[in-house]
């Protein structure tokens, strides 16, 4: 029995998430390894906050992290129109502009 | 020469083993404090210097990179406060490395449980619990002492036992997860046994009855009976919730003559001028540059 995998002495992994003061919401760093969240906690300071990087953290255990099936996101990468970036109608506008006679309006 | 039990030696004062070092050492300046406050602050500053070296010996070799990390900022903290003492102890005095490098072994006064080389990790972690214990009454105790006639001391305390309630934290935590595995709690508590003997010589001062004691405070702890002690499992947490975040040091037990412990330094602060065998391998570390290059400048 591997004791770092099972029992009391296991290692866990979380993942650290950092918040800057001011608006910018909590951005994911990295990741560290540990025993149990008391530790986790002490790890993610000394790993990821050890200058000021940050005002307030989350350090969350990966196994509690949901992730989403990667299929289930394949299916929206060639939606173009659900882009808005605005780019569809800049250029029905150039388009128009450049099949205007000079002077019209 | 002779050698106690610890391995102290009593003819440092003429270097005993390092003599082939002896053109190197430097003879510390005058200090502007009086004397027991500046027996009392290179004491424990001597101590913050040389278990951060004791630390720094253990970087990229502790069991995970984390750990590494961790015990990294540890020593960085303890080398601070060690300069930040140093500083006050000979304000007028600009070239500290070389100060602190250069001084010869009888102007050190370091303690022997920070002077002993590292053996396992678990002789590093106990240590580590055990010093930082011991630390937050010596810093409290040697505030309330010479605050007001130091200068930049309190100020420098109220630092200090922000970062040294994150010290214990580290190690109370980690031995708390340690101690619900048998065998871990088993080299635990072989650890704790190669130190004890070493715990009574942290004191500052006469005056210093905390850790003048400090062998009596430890001496019911068994890492096997870890969560039900009193250092245990939330132990910690709770004293800081109540407000009271250490525990109240009596009296204790006299040490019986012929122990161990009664073969160390009787932590009147005179007694600090004793090396162990054990400071000459920090001494020749910390003194291979110069002895390189004695030009040399850092």
């Amino acid at each position: 029995m591997d004791p770092t995998t099972v029992g009391p002495l296991a290692m866990h992994t979380y993942e650290v998430f950092l918040k800057a003061d001011g608006r910018d919401g909590f951005s994911h760093v990295g990741g560290l390894d540990a025993p149990d969240d008391d530790l986790a906690i002490l790890y993610a300071r000394e790993t990821y906050v050890r200058r000021g990087e940050g005002v307030h953290a989350w350090v969350v255990r990966r196994i509690n992290v949901l992730v989403v099936d990667p299929v289930d996101l394949a299916v929206t990468s060639d939606r173009a129109h659900n882009r808005n970036d605005g780019s569809l109608v800049a250029t029905r506008r150039k388009e128009r502009r450049n099949s205007q006679a000079p002077g019209e309006s | 020469m002779t050698t106690s039990k610890l391995g102290l030696n009593d003819d440092m004062n003429q270097f005993g083993e390092l003599q082939d070092l002896a053109d190197l050492f430097l003879d510390a300046p005058e200090s502007p404090l009086s004397s027991t406050a500046f027996e009392a602050l290179l004491a424990l500053a001597d101590d913050e210097f040389v278990i951060a070296h004791r630390y720094s010996e253990w970087l990229a070799l502790s069991p995970f990179l984390e750990e590494d990390l961790t015990l990294a900022s540890i020593a960085q903290d303890e080398f601070g406060h060690a300069r930040a003492l140093y500083s006050l102890i000979w304000p007028a005095w600009k070239e500290r490395d070389a100060l602190v490098v250069r001084r010869p072994p009888n102007q050190w006064r370091s303690a022997p449980l920070v002077e002993k080389g590292n053996g396992p990790w678990e002789d590093l972690l106990v240590r580590h619990w055990l010093y930082d214990l011991a630390e937050e009454h010596r810093w409290t105790g040697i505030v309330a002492q010479f605050g007001t006639q130091v200068e930049g001391l309190t100020a420098l305390g109220t630092k200090v036992a922000v970062e040294e309630r994150f010290h214990r934290r580290h190690a109370g935590d980690l031995i708390n997860r340690l101690a619900q595995s048998s065998d871990a709690a088993t080299r635990l508590d072989e650890a704790l046994e190669r130190l004890r003997p070493y715990c009574d010589g942290l004191a500052l001062g006469a005056t210093d009855s905390a850790a003048l004691n400090f062998s009596a405070t430890v001496a019911d702890v068994c890492f096997h009976d870890w969560a039900t002690s009193e250092f245990g499992v939330g132990a910690g947490e709770l004293r800081a919730s109540s407000g009271a975040d250490h525990r109240e040091f009596g009296p204790g037990p006299s040490v019986a003559s012929g122990s161990p412990a009664a073969t160390l330094p009787s932590a009147n602060g005179s007694t600090r001028t004793i090396r162990s065998s054990d400071f000459n391998t920090i001494a020749r570390s910390l003194l291979a540059v110069v002895a390189f290059d004695p030009t040399a400048r850092w």
